[in-house]
């Protein structure tokens, strides 16, 4: 008997037949290797006061929060009343990186925690106008017409702008307690971050510094100001804390100066980066183009390596056929379908999407993928015309027999809008 | 719910119409001159011509009123 029987024998005897072998399961090296290098480059945010305390970077970011709200006079501090409600507070951290996984900023913020307010006792209305898209894309259209460059600035520590109105009650600034007696608390005179009415206080505030500067506001769209100067044209596009600056280039530099005394202004120069829009702007005209955008969602999605396709949709897919069959997971389902904003025709399935919504879903992708460098080009022309074009579907959809209908606005060559709806 | 696809094509030009006065808005506002009427295409002449004229017929009488708009704005 050779060596090697006789020790198979012994093994048999111990932990009984052989049987089929079991393959240990273990993540391959690169794997671990990945991680090791993620683990890196990740940043861990601390999730509490007592957690950030201990890091000086944070510390600063506090600082840098605490005298912005110094600076804004945000608050005073007065004694706790009785029957006044207090809202609570806490701090919250943010590590701002760059594409390539750097640090570019510790951003700690401190905020309101605005959901325990109660409607009509701690705050009447919350809402507050953005941009409409098309009015956006038409200031585009209307700039490259024009030949006039386009400027962006952006507010800093927006919401401490917007004056609040309301009796509102916090709770004293962890880490930074003036006073230490228990019994102060701070009642708010800028509004907060995380309080519910907070985004329309700051529009409040930016409305009525734009139209005492003389701006008119369009009828059609609360977030467009407009001012003519001896004859010249200033537009102003206003998104949340985004302001799109266009018009004549004296005015804008006039104009910019005027902004940066009344708020805390950040100026980005000419526009090129905007709501996941990229424009290049150029002599004779601009493009635009959501390339990195798409491909963000493709890397999401893990689908950077597919195999682009031609047409949005499969062919001959019929959303009732997916009513039934394996379920997905909801979640990644939803998620994909949120960064689409395909949702128009998906929102039924939302709720139990199956594997043929999800394959639907990734067709998409290959499409974006195959699209993701196409854009429009505004480009200068003699003339500037509005022109629509609009079809129907008779009774598209097979469930209900509604119709579809469509519609595309260009002004001059480039679309500046276009809808689907059923 | 359009019964005819000329019902359907009649309401989605009704659409565009509310969409085109509210483009043209922007950009009367925002130069403040006179503009060339704003051509919105439609493929479909049974929904063309009943919009440019106004004539009473049977057939589009279940269209809902809403969609006349577009009479008002042609």
């Amino acid at each position: 008997m050779t060596e090697s029987k006789r020790l198979a024998q012994d093994v048999e005897k111990v932990v009984g037949p052989p049987t089929a072998q079991r393959r240990q399961r273990q993540s391959p090296d690169q794997y671990t290797r990945y991680m090791a290098l993620m683990s890196k480059c990740v940043v861990t945010e601390p999730s509490s006061f007592e957690e950030a305390v201990e890091d000086p970077v944070w510390v600063d970011a506090m600082v840098e929060d605490y005298d912005s709200i110094v600076r804004n006079s945000a608050w005073e501090i007065v004694p706790r009343l009785e029957g006044k409600s207090v809202v609570g507070s806490r701090w919250i951290y943010k590590v701002k990186q760059v594409a390539d996984g750097s640090v570019e900023k510790y951003k700690a913020r401190f905020i309101a925690r605005g959901f325990s307010h109660i409607e009509r006792i701690d705050y009447e209305e919350t809402f507050a106008p953005v941009a409409r898209y098309s009015s956006i894309q038409m200031i585009l259209a209307l700039s490259a017409q024009m030949g006039w460059h386009i400027h962006q600035m952006d507010v800093k520590t927006t919401f401490l702008n917007g004056v609040i109105e309301e009796e509102v009650y916090i709770e004293k600034l962890e880490g930074f307690e003036v006073f230490s007696s228990e019994s102060h608390v701070c009642r708010l005179k800028r509004a907060l971050y995380g309080l519910k009415q907070a985004p329309r206080a700051w529009y409040t505030r930016i409305d009525n510094y734009f139209i005492g500067l003389g701006f008119s506001k369009s009828e059609v769209d609360p977030n467009l100001y407009q001012i003519v100067v001896e004859g010249k044209l200033l537009i102003i596009v206003l998104y949340v804390d985004d302001l799109i600056l266009t018009g004549d280039e004296l005015l804008i530099l006039s104009c910019k100066k005027d902004l940066a005394i009344e708020f805390e202004m950040k100026d980005l120069g000419l526009l090129h980066y905007f709501l996941g829009l990229e424009i290049w702007q150029r002599s004779g005209g601009l493009f635009v183009s959501q390339g990195k955008y798409a491909w963000e969602i493709l890397e999401k999605f893990n689908m950077h390596g597919c195999k682009p396709v031609d047409t949005p949709l499969p062919g001959g897919w019929r959303k009732e056929d997916g009513t039934s069959g394996e379920e997905v997971d909801a979640t990644v389902y939803r998620q994909l379908v949120g960064s689409l904003m395909y949702c128009s025709i998906w929102s039924q399935a939302m709720v139990k999407p199956t594997k043929l919504f999800w394959k639907v879903g990734k067709h998409v992708l290959r499409y974006l993928r195959g699209t993701s460098g196409y854009g429009l080009w505004y480009k200068q022309e003699d003339e500037v015309k509005l022109c629509g074009f609009t079809d129907a579907d008779w009774a598209g959809s097979p469930t209900d027999r509604k119709s579809t209908s469509g519609g595309v606005f260009s002004i001059g060559s480039t679309t500046v809008s276009w809808y689907s709806r059923k | 719910m359009a019964l005819s696809s000329a019902e359907a094509e009649y309401m989605a030009a009704s659409f565009a119409a509310c969409e085109a006065i509210w483009m043209r808005k922007i950009l009367v506002g925002l130069f403040g001159s006179h503009l060339d009427p704003t051509v919105i295409y439609c493929d479909n002449q049974s929904c063309v011509k009943p919009s440019a004229n106004p004539v009473f017929h049977d057939r589009s009488k279940h269209v809902d009123i809403r969609y006349h708009h577009i009479r008002d704005c042609v």
